[in-house]
């Protein structure tokens, strides 16, 4: 059977992903250029500004909101070094307290506060997170440049992390086996995945390890 | 501790814009020496007055002395070379880090044993790892330079300017038309920024 090809921006099974971070993918990024099939021009240049809530407590639930919405990964399983994420859960600003209670707070993993509202704006969301020493928001801009590569969708994007600039690359696709040939191409077989989470947390100091070149 | 005469300084940080000054330094200055620097800088949230940092085993500690029409003036005072006597440890660094002293079992720490033992697990000390690449250049008789900094990982330029006399560093901020508006930011206040140790108020711009 002829698998199903991927769309960019579609909604689709989980998807297996390789991300890595560092200052220099030059090699890989020219070689995504030149191997990428043309892809819509939706996707060939994209800017967003988003903040991460980050949690001391654990490294499986990746939290993110853009445009006034949060949107809650979380980690399914890693084969053969590459990993899937489901979505979690997606809330708007203001967010109820039911939902801050029974799905994002239990996301964090940390200690539920007392919730004196029934609904909470943004500003009022981030307040509880600075008074958290388990959380942190870190903001993240991304500009992104989208490509096609062995029927995975990958990008190389600019990133800056509380002001500081790293280069991302990534392949993500529903199969293992074009995501790990796109590596192969791309020259990054043995580049560490580095997801956001990961990433960030380096930088940031959370972790004490370095980021992949 | 050794003492040197503190220096009037304006610094700043950036990553694109920050360019356009550099470009007119290296126009204007004479080019000096380039240096690659590997340093540990320990921080914490409480403190910004002390700029503690290692480098080839080596712990200093800057401290702020004044802040005057924009500049700043810092005292570079070396505390010592690892391996360290815990006395200077309990009684300098951690004061100087603001925050308490852990019960210390040894006499004398190494560099491996005082950042495994006493700074990797106190959830209050973040560590930033910087690779600088420091380009030296003379400029309207201040000392100068911009440099390529990783930040654990990250990347910044920043550019600095350096003298005794406050005025010559208005003059060479004027020539290098640095606006008014562009915030002095020290070393600290940077690496407290990437690392989210400083508040960062420009959050909400996002949204």
């Amino acid at each position: 059977m002829a698998k199903k090809e991927l769309e960019i921006g579609a909604i689709s099974k989980p998807r297996f992903e390789f991300r890595s971070f560092g200052q220099d993918f030059d090699v890989a990024s020219y070689l995504m250029s030149r191997y990428s099939v043309p892809v819509p021009e939706k996707v060939w240049e994209r800017e967003s500004e988003e903040v991460y809530i980050l949690s001391k407590t654990n490294d499986v639930n990746n939290t993110k909101i853009r445009d006034g919405k949060m949107d809650i990964k979380t980690f399914v399983t890693a084969v053969d070094g590459l990993e899937q994420w489901n979505p979690l859960m997606k809330g708007e600003f203001p967010i109820s307290a039911e939902v801050l209670k029974n799905e994002v707070y239990p996301a964090f993993m940390v200690e539920v506060p007392e919730f004196d509202k029934a609904e909470y704006t943004l500003d009022e969301f981030f307040a509880m997170i600075e008074s958290n020493p388990d959380l942190q928001a870190v903001r993240v801009r991304k500009e992104r440049y989208g490509y096609m590569v062995n029927d995975t969708i990958c990008e190389f994007a600019d990133v800056l992390i509380n002001g500081a600039h790293v280069v991302s690359i990534n392949s993500e696709s529903t199969e293992l086996e074009d995501i790990k040939k796109t590596m192969k191409d791309l020259k990054v077989e043995d580049v560490e995945n580095i997801n956001y989470l990961q990433a960030i947390k380096r930088v940031i100091g959370w972790i004490n390890k370095p980021l992949a070149n | 501790m050794t003492h040197t005469t503190p220096r009037y300084e304006f610094r700043l940080f950036g990553v694109k814009e920050i360019d356009t000054f550099i470009e007119s330094l290296q126009q204007q200055g004479t080019a000096g020496k380039v240096r690659h620097i590997s340093e540990i800088y320990l921080m914490t949230a409480g403190n910004s007055e002390n700029n503690i940092k290692i480098r080839n085993k080596l712990l200093d500690i800057k401290t702020l002395v004044r802040q005057e029409n924009g500049l700043e003036q810092w005292n570079p005072a070396e505390v010592g070379t690892f391996p360290l006597a815990k006395e200077k440890i309990k009684n300098e660094i951690f004061p100087a880090l603001g925050v308490e002293s852990p019960a210390l079992d040894r006499e004398v720490y190494t560099l491996k044993q005082f950042m495994q033992e006493l700074i990797l697990v106190d959830p209050d000390i973040k560590v930033a790892l910087t690779e600088k690449k420091r380009h030296a250049y003379d400029f309207a008789d201040c000392i100068c330079e911009y440099a390529d900094v990783q930040i654990n990982g990250a990347f910044v330029r920043t550019l600095a300017i350096e003298s005794e006399n406050p005025d010559l560093v208005y003059n060479a901020i004027e020539r290098l038309n640095i606006g008014k508006d562009i915030e002095n930011v020290n070393y600290p206040k940077a690496l407290k920024r990437v690392l989210g140790l400083e508040i960062d108020y420009d959050i909400n711009k996002f949204f």
